[in-house]
């Protein structure tokens, strides 16, 4: 089998469009868990099983502030490397001004590293964020996706165009601040973390929204994956679907299956007539979920290599259905952040 | 029981039951009925898995005040009534008091009075400092305040355990003024300086007439020092506090916290480890739990009698440092008690039991949840016929512990404990549903409509606040909050409301404190076993 992600003999071959690889070949290893669906949103589990893992550190620990407008300073005080998740957003009780990252990056063990690609998130507010652990959160898809096909170069207000868009959407107002749509909904932002739980053995999940995916996430490590789904599920796919909700788009439940009509009679059991209709439908949602997971996994993207320390590489992903970042350990891909495009839903 | 408010007052408060459940089970008064037995019964203050501390807190103010609203007389009754759980018993007080009590059969004071005095110290000095800092101050207050601290036999302990609370609850009963009036008479008198007769008339206006026949010498001095008078003072408690700046063990007599407190400021280089050698006699009933892992560390022996505890906080200690067979055995005993009162006896139980990863709880209160399904899962083993025990989620371990973990999937549960032909199922869980969202509630409708009539109830550990109270399974599936095994009866109240309120109305006004009461008394027993925990704050 081939593997795209075998290091070129040179390492000046490397470039940002390197090659092209399948969702699949991403998640590599990793295997369905049981789909949990609440409302418009379902989440698929990715079970890591036997398949590899790295430690990439956990970006809580991660100090962050940001030097200047536009440059967001991450502090990596651990033994190994760390991977800065691709799209993170910073988001702060401070009197400073939000920031997020086009692109994932690498931060050595001790070091300190200035990314000045990072972008505002909150046009009306100043200020720098001060040096520490702080909230992690991941953009929405619109803007993930907005964020990705910008040069990854400085200019700290380029992606406020597709904040306001994303907040005009939601009735938010069409001021350049996404802290005004995450304080508008906030409850119901709480209320997509609380559906969703994290089971044994989860490494990452494929999002479904409306019956078509919207997310990719496959985390280094369980750790890695405890870290980002919180900010993942409240901050980037569940403020898409309280977004849908807001802008009236209606529900699609084309993955979903209620349970049936069930008879009695003839003398058979009615609770095991039950069991049966229930085990029914809950098959053919999975079944549903995972078929439309397949789909997205045989989608071929655009894979480079930005960013090398080590044995561990970092780059960004292009398609015309999804995109994101990825992380190689070695050959090995062992994370993918895959968002899809507004146009491919 | 014999109410100690009198008939009058039994008369008042069944008469409110009667108007508020008059109005029928789906009713605005129903439901506000049952919003506030849910936060009483579940309310923390704290962060749940869910939802913050300050949604919590906004939740379960709105419910105190509709209470308060439909009938205030009632409310009072119920805060003061036996059944109450202790943070209820502080809002509900601190609400009566924040406002003018109505023209009511009912003696509000007497209520708020029976209420203040069934919570533990640390719980009532918090609702004295609510009443500083939201700056209430009446008559009611300062009468409350001077009588409960004066008139208390432990004046002195309490004196030295919580100094700087006790100050600022007096000094906002006396004003700044007043305060700083009695610390320089009572410095002077301290020092041996003769009084005049103002003076001496105003110690014994402000301080002696609420000593309640105690020794008016033993509460001046403490009221001097609490107030900054510099002494010399002759009571051992006072004195050894002043000694103990120079010498850590001049401090023997006094509590472990205020030892510990001196250590760190006076005496860094002394290891904790003395502290809890000096004090382990005198260790709280909470505080010899809670120094467990503390004391093994340093190699003291601090004596636990585990009885004295809870389930829930065994079960939490469990977590923390094994079920061991002692744990095991005091589990089994608070199983039997509880048991007891939930008069099942016959009955035949199925249990569902949510051990998905959400029961973890939250950063505040970590496996609060799980802890409470599994003393619940005890205490109805013990007094009911348990045919059934499924759980959907969690990892069992070796000692029986169960550790949450995955979805929650209640529906195979559900199936499978209704197929051993139960009298009653009780779910108990947080009420989030994901393996999907909704098909419990389709498939109990669907059994339902295969004949299944077995009731289906829901108790939860977890308040919601975004739902406004507790999240349920489903519309068919009444619940009820349950933060502790003590609030079992405020938890079975608020199910009746739902499914036979006559029932309701006989346990409202046992909760009430006007009719015999279900649970044993060793069930409250179990909050006043551990009078010096933590306070958790009060709502405002």
């Amino acid at each position: 089998m081939r593997n795209p992600f075998a290091r070129k003999a040179d390492p000046a071959e490397v470039t940002a469009a390197a090659g092209s690889a399948t969702v699949a070949e991403l998640l590599g290893g990793t295997a369905p868990g049981r789909v949990q669906s609440v409302g418009r949103m379902q989440v698929l589990p990715l079970l890591a099983g036997d398949a590899p893992t790295a430690d990439l550190g956990d970006p809580r620990e991660l100090a962050i502030s940001t030097d200047n407008y536009g440059t967001l300073r991450f502090g990596n005080g651990g033994p190994g490397v760390a991977l800065v998740p691709c799209h993170l957003a910073v988001i702060v009780p401070q009197a400073a001004q939000d920031h997020a990252m086009p692109r994932a990056t690498l931060v050595a063990p001790g070091t300190q590293l200035a990314y000045t690609a990072a972008m505002c998130v909150q046009q009306t507010q100043g200020g720098l964020i001060r040096s520490g652990r702080h909230r992690l959160a991941v953009l929405p898809p619109s803007l993930r996706e907005a964020a990705s096909d910008l040069p990854a170069a400085p200019g700290y207000n380029r992606l406020w165009p597709a904040v306001s868009a994303f907040n005009a959407s939601s009735g938010s107002g069409s001021v350049a601040d996404l802290i005004r749509f995450l304080a508008r909904f906030a409850t119901e932002l709480d209320q997509f973390v609380a559906e969703f739980e994290l089971v044994d053995d989860q490494i990452g999940a494929v999002v479904l929204l409306d019956g078509q995916v919207v997310g990719v996430e496959r985390a280094p490590s369980h750790a890695y994956w405890r870290a980002m789904w919180e900010p993942l599920i409240r901050f980037c796919y569940g403020a898409e679907a309280v977004r849908r909700e807001a802008a009236g788009v209606p529900a699609d439940a084309r993955t979903r299956v209620p349970l049936g009509p069930v008879s009695g009679g003839d003398g058979a059991d009615p609770l095991a007539l039950l069991a049966a209709a229930v085990r029914d439908a809950d098959t053919r949602e999975q079944s549903l979920a995972e078929a439309a997971a397949a789909e997205a996994g045989a989608r071929t993207l655009l894979v480079g290599v930005d960013q090398r320390h080590e044995d561990t590489a970092v780059g960004q992903v292009l398609g015309d259905t999804l995109v994101g970042a990825y992380a190689l350990a070695g050959d090995t891909p062992v994370y993918a952040s895959l968002t899809a495009r507004a146009a491919a839903v | 029981m014999t109410t100690t408010l009198g008939t009058a007052v039994s008369a008042t408060t069944s008469t409110a039951v009667e108007r508020v459940l008059a109005a029928g089970p789906d009713s605005a008064a129903v439901r506000t009925v049952a919003a506030f037995l849910d936060v009483a019964a579940g309310a923390t203050g704290r962060a749940t898995f869910y939802n913050t501390r300050d949604e919590q807190l906004v939740l379960e103010r709105d419910a105190h005040t509709a209470m308060s609203e439909l009938d205030r007389a009632l409310y009072a009754a119920l805060v003061a009534g036996p059944s109450m759980t202790d943070r209820a018993r502080q809002s509900g007080a601190l609400r009566l008091l924040s406002s003018p009590a109505e023209d009511s059969a009912l003696d509000e004071n007497a209520a708020v009075r029976r209420a203040v005095s069934q919570l533990t110290v640390p719980r009532m000095l918090n609702l004295y400092g609510a009443l500083a800092a939201e700056r209430v101050n009446n008559a009611r207050v300062r009468k409350l305040i001077l009588r409960t601290l004066l008139g208390a036999p432990a004046l002195e302990r309490w004196s030295v355990t919580y100094r700087r609370k006790l100050a600022v609850a007096l000094r906002h009963a006396w004003g700044a003024r007043m305060s700083g009036v009695l610390r320089s008479v009572l410095a002077r008198e301290l020092s041996g300086e003769p009084l005049t007769d103002k003076e001496r008339g105003i110690l014994a206006r402000e301080v002696d007439r609420w000593t309640g026949g105690r020794d008016a010498a033993v509460v001046r001095e403490c009221v001097a020092f609490l107030l900054g008078a510099p002494g010399p003072y002759t009571r051992p408690g006072l004195r050894a506090y002043g000694e103990a700046r120079t010498d850590l063990d001049a401090g023997r007599a006094l509590p472990y916290e205020t030892l510990e407190g001196l250590r760190g400021r006076f005496h860094r280089e002394v290891p904790s480890a003395r502290v809890l050698e000096l004090t382990k006699a005198r260790l709280t009933t909470g505080q010899r739990l809670a120094v467990q892992a503390t004391a093994e560390r340093a190699a003291v022996e601090v004596e636990v009698d585990l009885t004295r505890y809870d389930a829930v906080r065994l079960y939490l200690y469990a977590f923390e440092r094994g079920l061991t067979a002692d744990v095991a055995d005091a589990l089994a005993a608070r199983a039997r008690q509880v048991g007891a009162g939930l008069a099942l006896g016959g009955r035949r139980i199925a249990l569902l039991l949510d051990g998905s990863g959400s029961m973890a709880g939250s950063e505040t209160q970590p496996l609060r949840p799980i802890a409470v399904t599994l003393a619940l899962r005890d205490a109805f083993r013990a007094g009911a016929d348990v045919v059934a025990e499924e759980w959907f989620g969690g990892r069992a371990d070796a000692s029986g512990l169960v550790h949450p973990g995955g979805a929650t999937a209640p529906t195979e549960a559900l199936i499978a404990a209704l197929s051993t032909g139960p009298d009653l199922v009780v779910v108990v869980g947080d009420g989030y549903e994901n393996t999907p969202a909704g098909r419990f509630a389709e498939t109990l409708d669907a059994a339902r409509g295969l004949g299944v009539r077995t009731p289906v109830v829901h108790l939860n550990p977890v308040l919601a606040a975004e739902t406004g109270g507790v999240r349920a399974l489903g519309e068919a599936v009444p619940v009820a909050a349950l933060q502790r095994l003590e609030s079992l009866e405020l938890a079975a109240c608020r199910l009746l409301l739902e499914v036979d309120p006559e029932a309701a109305a006989g346990l409202l006004l046992r909760i009430a404190g006007v009719a015999e009461r279900a649970l044993p008394e060793t069930a409250a027993d179990d909050v006043r076993t551990t009078t010096d925990e933590a306070p958790e704050e009060v709502s405002p």
